[in-house]
């Protein structure tokens, strides 16, 4: 249940935002952590995955089939399922994918331009199909597809930007050769 | 030349064609049919570059959650509790999915309650009224009409069996006479199976053209898997239609057109299917140049 009480806020907050109903929301958040639970041996930490991302994406999954089957009446989608998702992780987001902020994600995705920022939330909030969105925003398909593909290579380059560690700074006095920070020590 | 390869030239798929799927497969809005096609073409030489893609569009994904705000809507305290009894193997009845979609769109009502309340769900039933029932008073039977209830037992007895035993006999008469069979009229169209089936599965697909019923009928066909159901499409320009559910000796549906390619047969999620087939057909039948 640690896991629970550490990721069910957020669980909740993004199965609330896709459903509206917070009775639904709270059923999405109950099988994840069941999936959770059923599938913890099959979480292989060692490859870089993240375990916050693991399961919001179980959960991202849960709520979009929700919501498509009992609300939009549409057909299911098919998210990746616990193979796909052990991909290795690359390298560069080994260290950030787990360490994001809310004021980092917020101003990443305030660099996208609009379009691509509004492709995006209409796939990951709403589970609207390429085909969905260029009929709602009366574009081409292949515009939606660009714009989905752009804007989450923009989203990573400044994640990633955004959390890296800082480049470790000068010395801002110099240092003696006692070790102590501030004293000139002179050679007089 | 691989199936994969034949199947590429087929559909004139290209790599920047996959390229595309990656964004949607990480945002979770693939179709079935793209995120096979996507699956399949990862595995390949050419596609396999497209995994690091994935990857990193996966993570990119899972952090958008992160920059929502918090809603005014809490979890009841309730859902850790049930949650918790469920993975100790007891089970507590909580608030279930509910079975039909509501008549309006999402966001029109919006459940706002005091932190720690349970939610109330839209599709809460109203209390219904709990009419009280006057006890009955019990008749005294006139001694006149008094009777040996050990015979009267046996009687009816005997006589519900007999009744019984001629209601089957005049039933199965009456169905076996009233089998809708093969005449010159009906067409048999044959069924294509994915997978052998055992020896012993019988299955034949009739169209009659003056009714334009269509008609499954099968014996010992294996039950679907648990919590699954058999589900029957009628596959036309615009894509499948669901027929409806199999049942344990077949299926009949009206066609309402002719325009029906193809009869296909998947394994759904019970008791409802799906919407769309999530699985590759077990059984595919060519409606083509049916009469209408």
């Amino acid at each position: 249940m640690e896991l629970y009480d550490r990721y069910h806020r957020i669980c909740f907050a993004v199965s609330y935002r896709i459903l509206h109903d917070a009775t639904m929301a709270e059923e999405a958040v109950q099988d994840t952590f069941l999936q959770v639970w059923n599938r913890a041996s099959t979480f292989d930490r060692d490859r870089g995955s993240n375990v916050r991302g693991w399961i919001l994406t179980i959960l991202h999954h849960r709520s979009i089939d929700f919501r498509r089957r009992h609300i939009d009446r549409g057909p299911g989608l098919v998210a990746l399922d616990d193979v796909d998702y052990r991909l290795a992780v690359p390298d560069a987001w080994a260290e950030v994918s787990a360490t994001l902020t809310r004021d980092q994600v917020r101003a990443a995705i305030a660099t996208l331009p609009p379009e691509q920022r509004r492709a995006i939330e209409l796939a990951y909030f709403d589970g609207m199909t390429h085909g969905e969105i260029a009929a709602q925003e009366d574009i081409p398909l292949g515009t939606v597809k660009g714009r989905l593909r752009l804007g989450l290579k923009k989203l990573s380059t400044e994640l990633r930007t955004l959390a890296a560690p800082p480049a470790p700074s000068q010395p801002q006095s110099p240092i003696d050769h006692t070790g102590r920070q501030g004293e000139h020590v002179g050679t007089s | 030349m691989s199936t994969l390869e034949q199947a590429d030239r087929l559909h004139h798929r290209d790599h920047a064609y996959y390229e595309e799927l990656v964004s949607g497969a990480a945002l979770g809005i693939l179709t079935p049919d793209e995120h096979a096609e996507l699956m399949a073409y990862l595995d390949t030489e050419r596609g396999a570059v497209l995994r690091d893609d994935l990857a990193e569009f996966v993570e990119v994904a899972a952090a958008l959650p992160l920059a929502l705000d918090p809603p005014d809507v809490q979890p009841s305290a309730a859902l850790r509790d049930r949650l918790q009894a469920t993975i100790a193997g007891a089970r507590i009845d909580g608030p279930a999915i509910p079975s039909a979609a509501p008549t309006h769109r999402p966001g029109l009502q919006r459940t706002s309650h005091p932190a720690g309340d349970a939610p109330r769900s839209i599709f809460d039933a109203e209390p219904q009224e709990v009419v009280a029932v006057a006890p009955v008073t019990p008749i005294e039977r006139h001694p006149r009409f008094a009777t040996n209830r050990t015979l009267t037992r046996a009687l009816a007895a005997v006589l519900l069996v007999a009744l019984l035993a001629a209601s089957a006999f005049g039933g199965y008469q009456w169905a076996e006479r009233n089998r809708p069979g093969p005449d010159d009229s009906m067409m048999a169209i044959a069924l294509d199976f994915a997978t052998p089936m055992p020896s012993d599965v019988v299955a034949d697909l009739h169209y009659d053209p003056k009714t334009s019923l269509l008609m499954l009928s099968t014996r010992n066909m294996p039950a679907a898997p648990a919590d699954h159901v058999y589900q029957v499409w009628l596959i036309g320009e615009d894509g499948p239609e669901s027929a409806g559910m199999m049942g344990n000796t077949g299926f009949a549906t009206m066609m309402a057109s002719s325009g029906y390619k193809e009869l296909a047969i998947t394994v759904e999620p019970g008791p409802d299917g799906s919407p769309a087939p999530t699985t590759a057909p077990i059984v595919v039948a060519s409606l083509e140049g049916l009469p209408s």
